[in-house]
Protein backbone atom coordinates (compact mmCIF):
# COMPACT_ATOMS: atom_id res chain seq x y z
CA UNK A 1 0.00 0.00 0.00
CA UNK A 2 2.67 2.40 0.83
CA UNK A 3 4.43 1.28 -2.03
CA UNK A 4 1.44 2.38 -4.77
CA UNK A 5 1.47 5.60 -2.51
CA UNK A 6 4.50 6.67 -3.25
CA UNK A 7 4.14 5.52 -7.00
CA UNK A 8 1.13 7.99 -6.89
CA UNK A 9 3.02 10.97 -6.07
CA UNK A 10 6.35 10.43 -7.62
CA UNK A 11 4.24 10.45 -10.85
CA UNK A 12 2.15 13.43 -9.50
CA UNK A 13 5.98 15.49 -8.86
CA UNK A 14 7.04 13.64 -12.65
CA UNK A 15 4.14 15.75 -13.99
CA UNK A 16 4.89 18.83 -11.60
CA UNK A 17 8.36 18.87 -13.17
CA UNK A 18 6.86 18.94 -16.65
CA UNK A 19 4.66 21.90 -15.29
CA UNK A 20 6.48 23.97 -13.91
CA UNK A 21 8.49 26.12 -15.68
CA UNK A 22 12.07 25.62 -15.44
CA UNK A 23 13.14 29.26 -13.29
CA UNK A 24 11.09 27.82 -10.51
CA UNK A 25 12.51 24.27 -10.27
CA UNK A 26 13.92 25.01 -6.75
CA UNK A 27 10.18 25.08 -6.24
CA UNK A 28 9.64 21.97 -7.21
CA UNK A 29 12.70 20.38 -5.21
CA UNK A 30 11.17 22.16 -2.38
CA UNK A 31 7.42 20.53 -2.59
CA UNK A 32 9.38 16.53 -3.36
CA UNK A 33 11.38 17.15 -0.05
CA UNK A 34 8.22 18.29 1.70
CA UNK A 35 6.59 15.15 0.36
CA UNK A 36 8.94 12.65 2.01
CA UNK A 37 8.19 14.02 5.14
CA UNK A 38 4.24 13.65 5.07
CA UNK A 39 2.91 10.33 6.52
CA UNK A 40 0.26 8.60 5.16
CA UNK A 41 -2.88 9.54 3.20
CA UNK A 42 -2.11 12.91 3.34
CA UNK A 43 0.58 12.74 0.48
CA UNK A 44 -1.28 12.40 -1.91
CA UNK A 45 -3.48 15.22 -1.39
CA UNK A 46 -0.61 17.30 -0.80
CA UNK A 47 1.40 15.79 -3.94
CA UNK A 48 -2.15 16.20 -6.08
CA UNK A 49 -2.25 19.92 -4.72
CA UNK A 50 1.52 20.37 -5.89
CA UNK A 51 0.54 19.82 -9.28
CA UNK A 52 -2.39 22.48 -9.23
CA UNK A 53 0.08 24.84 -8.05
CA UNK A 54 2.58 24.02 -10.49
CA UNK A 55 -0.47 24.30 -13.31
CA UNK A 56 -0.89 27.61 -11.41
CA UNK A 57 2.68 29.34 -11.93
CA UNK A 58 2.84 27.66 -15.62
CA UNK A 59 -0.48 29.78 -16.20
CA UNK A 60 0.89 32.65 -14.58
CA UNK A 61 3.91 32.27 -17.27
CA UNK A 62 1.57 32.11 -20.06
CA UNK A 63 -0.28 35.06 -19.27
CA UNK A 64 2.81 37.68 -19.15
CA UNK A 65 1.94 37.92 -22.96
CA UNK A 66 3.16 40.78 -25.67
CA UNK A 67 -0.17 43.17 -25.18
CA UNK A 68 -0.24 42.82 -29.09
CA UNK A 69 -0.61 39.24 -29.38
CA UNK A 70 -3.36 39.46 -26.19
CA UNK A 71 -5.53 41.76 -28.32
CA UNK A 72 -5.38 39.89 -31.41
CA UNK A 73 -6.33 37.00 -29.08
CA UNK A 74 -9.47 38.83 -28.00
CA UNK A 75 -9.97 40.14 -31.41
CA UNK A 76 -10.20 36.00 -32.61
CA UNK A 77 -12.51 35.83 -30.42
CA UNK A 78 -14.70 38.42 -30.87
CA UNK A 79 -14.78 37.82 -34.82
CA UNK A 80 -15.98 34.43 -34.00
CA UNK A 81 -18.50 35.56 -31.85
CA UNK A 82 -19.49 37.99 -34.54
CA UNK A 83 -19.11 34.89 -37.01
CA UNK A 84 -21.64 32.34 -35.29
CA UNK A 85 -24.08 35.30 -34.56
CA UNK A 86 -24.41 36.07 -38.56
CA UNK A 87 -24.43 32.61 -39.05
CA UNK A 88 -27.57 32.05 -36.93
CA UNK A 89 -29.03 34.69 -38.36
CA UNK A 90 -28.84 33.54 -41.74
CA UNK A 91 -30.06 29.97 -41.05
CA UNK A 92 -33.30 30.20 -42.95
CA UNK A 93 -33.66 26.09 -42.92
CA UNK A 94 -32.36 23.06 -41.23
CA UNK A 95 -33.20 21.42 -37.77
CA UNK A 96 -34.27 24.34 -35.37
CA UNK A 97 -31.67 24.12 -32.11
CA UNK A 98 -29.15 24.76 -34.80
CA UNK A 99 -29.94 28.67 -34.55
CA UNK A 100 -30.03 28.33 -31.12
CA UNK A 101 -26.66 26.72 -30.78
CA UNK A 102 -24.62 28.99 -33.18
CA UNK A 103 -26.02 31.90 -30.88
CA UNK A 104 -25.25 30.14 -27.72
CA UNK A 105 -21.62 29.40 -29.44
CA UNK A 106 -21.66 33.29 -30.11
CA UNK A 107 -22.47 34.58 -26.29
CA UNK A 108 -19.90 32.16 -25.30
CA UNK A 109 -17.14 33.71 -27.22
CA UNK A 110 -18.22 37.41 -26.44
CA UNK A 111 -18.10 35.94 -23.22
CA UNK A 112 -14.47 34.91 -23.52
CA UNK A 113 -13.71 37.99 -24.90
CA UNK A 114 -15.05 40.34 -22.11
CA UNK A 115 -13.43 38.03 -19.26
CA UNK A 116 -9.92 38.59 -21.35
CA UNK A 117 -10.23 42.19 -21.47
CA UNK A 118 -11.10 42.82 -17.80
CA UNK A 119 -8.98 40.04 -16.29
CA UNK A 120 -6.30 40.64 -18.28
CA UNK A 121 -2.90 37.86 -19.24
CA UNK A 122 -4.54 35.11 -16.50
CA UNK A 123 -8.22 35.76 -17.73
CA UNK A 124 -7.43 35.65 -21.07
CA UNK A 125 -5.42 31.72 -20.99
CA UNK A 126 -8.23 31.03 -18.76
CA UNK A 127 -10.65 32.14 -21.54
CA UNK A 128 -8.48 30.34 -23.95
CA UNK A 129 -8.18 26.85 -22.13
CA UNK A 130 -12.12 26.91 -21.31
CA UNK A 131 -13.07 27.08 -24.84
CA UNK A 132 -10.55 24.54 -26.31
CA UNK A 133 -12.07 22.38 -23.81
CA UNK A 134 -15.56 22.94 -24.73
CA UNK A 135 -14.79 22.87 -28.79
CA UNK A 136 -12.73 19.51 -27.24
CA UNK A 137 -15.62 17.90 -25.41
CA UNK A 138 -18.43 19.21 -28.07
CA UNK A 139 -16.03 17.05 -30.84
CA UNK A 140 -15.73 13.67 -29.02
CA UNK A 141 -19.54 14.02 -28.25
CA UNK A 142 -20.87 14.46 -31.56
CA UNK A 143 -17.93 12.21 -33.78
CA UNK A 144 -18.48 9.00 -30.45
CA UNK A 145 -22.23 8.53 -32.41
CA UNK A 146 -24.69 9.79 -29.94
CA UNK A 147 -26.07 12.37 -32.00
CA UNK A 148 -27.77 10.93 -34.18
CA UNK A 149 -28.95 12.29 -38.06
CA UNK A 150 -32.33 12.70 -37.44
CA UNK A 151 -31.74 14.90 -33.85
CA UNK A 152 -32.96 18.41 -33.41
CA UNK A 153 -29.76 19.96 -34.82
CA UNK A 154 -27.39 20.13 -38.13
CA UNK A 155 -24.76 17.94 -36.25
CA UNK A 156 -22.45 17.49 -39.48
CA UNK A 157 -22.31 21.17 -39.13
CA UNK A 158 -21.95 21.81 -35.41
CA UNK A 159 -19.13 19.10 -35.44
CA UNK A 160 -17.40 20.28 -37.80
CA UNK A 161 -17.15 24.06 -36.57
CA UNK A 162 -16.51 22.26 -32.90
CA UNK A 163 -13.14 20.49 -34.62
CA UNK A 164 -12.02 23.95 -36.17
CA UNK A 165 -12.56 25.24 -32.66
CA UNK A 166 -9.84 22.90 -31.70
CA UNK A 167 -7.69 23.40 -34.29
CA UNK A 168 -8.25 27.35 -33.84
CA UNK A 169 -7.56 27.40 -30.11
CA UNK A 170 -4.98 24.73 -30.63
CA UNK A 171 -3.11 26.86 -32.42
CA UNK A 172 -3.60 29.97 -30.49
CA UNK A 173 -2.27 28.10 -27.56
CA UNK A 174 1.06 27.02 -29.30
CA UNK A 175 1.48 30.85 -30.19
CA UNK A 176 1.19 31.79 -26.71
CA UNK A 177 3.81 29.11 -25.77
CA UNK A 178 6.21 30.52 -28.02
CA UNK A 179 5.60 33.99 -27.14
CA UNK A 180 5.94 33.40 -23.63
CA UNK A 181 8.56 35.75 -21.77
CA UNK A 182 10.37 35.02 -18.27
CA UNK A 183 9.32 37.55 -15.79
CA UNK A 184 11.97 39.38 -13.83
CA UNK A 185 11.37 39.51 -10.21
CA UNK A 186 13.49 42.10 -8.53
CA UNK A 187 14.38 39.07 -6.15
CA UNK A 188 15.34 36.40 -9.04
CA UNK A 189 19.13 36.73 -9.02
CA UNK A 190 19.31 36.14 -5.12
CA UNK A 191 16.34 33.02 -5.10
CA UNK A 192 18.02 30.05 -3.23
CA UNK A 193 21.66 31.11 -3.13
CA UNK A 194 21.61 27.96 -0.67
CA UNK A 195 20.15 25.42 -2.64
CA UNK A 196 21.40 22.03 -2.41
CA UNK A 197 22.60 20.44 -5.62
CA UNK B 1 -11.57 45.60 -11.41
CA UNK B 2 -8.33 44.21 -10.71
CA UNK B 3 -7.06 42.22 -7.47
CA UNK B 4 -5.51 44.25 -5.53
CA UNK B 5 -1.56 41.66 -4.99
CA UNK B 6 -1.06 39.52 -2.38
CA UNK B 7 -4.04 40.58 0.56
CA UNK B 8 -6.67 37.47 -0.06
CA UNK B 9 -7.98 35.84 2.53
CA UNK B 10 -5.39 33.08 2.34
CA UNK B 11 -2.57 35.35 2.85
CA UNK B 12 -3.52 37.05 5.62
CA UNK B 13 -4.40 33.31 7.17
CA UNK B 14 -0.25 32.80 5.93
CA UNK B 15 0.87 36.08 7.72
CA UNK B 16 -0.88 35.28 10.66
CA UNK B 17 0.53 31.99 10.91
CA UNK B 18 3.89 33.65 10.52
CA UNK B 19 3.62 36.01 12.89
CA UNK B 20 2.28 33.31 15.59
CA UNK B 21 6.46 32.30 15.93
CA UNK B 22 7.68 35.29 14.54
CA UNK B 23 11.67 34.54 14.75
CA UNK B 24 10.71 30.40 13.73
CA UNK B 25 11.67 28.81 10.17
CA UNK B 26 8.59 27.24 9.59
CA UNK B 27 8.06 24.30 6.72
CA UNK B 28 5.57 24.09 3.93
CA UNK B 29 3.62 21.21 5.67
CA UNK B 30 3.64 23.16 9.18
CA UNK B 31 2.08 25.92 7.60
CA UNK B 32 -0.21 24.09 5.55
CA UNK B 33 -1.32 22.65 9.15
CA UNK B 34 -1.60 26.16 10.84
CA UNK B 35 -3.49 28.07 7.61
CA UNK B 36 -5.65 24.75 6.66
CA UNK B 37 -4.83 26.28 3.30
CA UNK B 38 -3.74 23.78 0.49
CA UNK B 39 -0.92 22.87 -1.28
CA UNK B 40 -2.29 23.79 -4.33
CA UNK B 41 -2.95 27.27 -2.86
CA UNK B 42 -0.02 27.45 -0.30
CA UNK B 43 3.08 27.27 -2.66
CA UNK B 44 1.69 29.83 -5.46
CA UNK B 45 1.11 32.09 -2.56
CA UNK B 46 5.19 31.60 -0.88
CA UNK B 47 6.63 32.28 -4.23
CA UNK B 48 4.08 35.42 -5.07
CA UNK B 49 5.61 36.40 -1.80
CA UNK B 50 9.15 35.35 -1.47
CA UNK B 51 9.12 36.99 -5.64
CA UNK B 52 7.75 40.28 -3.70
CA UNK B 53 10.37 39.79 -0.97
CA UNK B 54 8.31 39.51 1.59
CA UNK B 55 9.44 36.02 2.53
CA UNK B 56 12.90 34.22 2.68
CA UNK B 57 13.49 30.94 2.44
CA UNK B 58 16.37 28.46 2.78
CA UNK B 59 17.41 24.88 3.17
CA UNK B 60 17.59 23.46 6.48
CA UNK B 61 20.05 20.56 7.55
CA UNK B 62 17.82 17.35 7.94
CA UNK B 63 17.06 16.47 11.29
CA UNK B 64 16.90 12.71 11.87
CA UNK B 65 14.80 10.73 10.54
CA UNK B 66 15.01 13.13 7.66
CA UNK B 67 17.18 12.13 5.27
CA UNK B 68 16.96 15.38 2.57
CA UNK B 69 17.49 19.37 3.49
CA UNK B 70 13.92 20.75 4.10
CA UNK B 71 12.79 24.39 2.72
CA UNK B 72 11.66 26.42 5.44
CA UNK B 73 10.36 30.25 5.42
CA UNK B 74 10.29 33.26 7.40
CA UNK B 75 9.16 36.78 6.70
CA UNK B 76 11.78 39.65 5.43
CA UNK B 77 11.28 43.06 7.94
CA UNK B 78 8.84 44.33 4.88
CA UNK B 79 7.15 40.77 5.00
CA UNK B 80 6.65 41.63 8.59
CA UNK B 81 5.09 45.37 7.91
CA UNK B 82 3.11 44.46 5.01
CA UNK B 83 1.73 41.50 7.50
CA UNK B 84 1.03 43.63 10.22
CA UNK B 85 -0.89 46.03 7.61
CA UNK B 86 -2.65 43.61 5.78
CA UNK B 87 -3.76 42.16 9.52
CA UNK B 88 -4.84 45.29 10.65
CA UNK B 89 -6.90 45.86 7.51
CA UNK B 90 -8.56 42.73 7.75
CA UNK B 91 -9.75 43.21 11.61
CA UNK B 92 -11.16 46.84 10.22
CA UNK B 93 -12.85 45.33 7.41
CA UNK B 94 -14.27 42.56 10.20
CA UNK B 95 -15.15 45.40 12.65
CA UNK B 96 -16.99 47.28 9.62
CA UNK B 97 -18.81 44.57 8.55
CA UNK B 98 -20.14 43.99 11.74
CA UNK B 99 -21.29 47.11 12.23
CA UNK B 100 -22.61 47.36 9.49
CA UNK B 101 -24.73 43.89 10.04
CA UNK B 102 -25.97 45.29 13.29
CA UNK B 103 -26.63 48.62 12.20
Amino acid sequence: MIAIRRLVVSVLMNLCAAVLPDRKSEWLHAMRVEAAHIEGRAVIGFAAGCLLACCKERVTLMSNLPAAARYGIIATMLGYAVFALRSAMHMTVGPGLTASIFEGVAATYALAAVWSMLRGGRGLIESVLILLALNLGATAWLVSGVVTEASAFNARLISAVAFEGVVVWMAVLSIILLLVREPVSPHQSSEFPDAPG
Amino acid sequence: MPRRPHRSNQAAKLFAALAAHPDAWQHGYDLMRQTRLASGTLYPLLIRLHEAGYLEARWEEPVMPARAPRHAYRRTASGVAFGRALLAERKMDARHWLREKLA
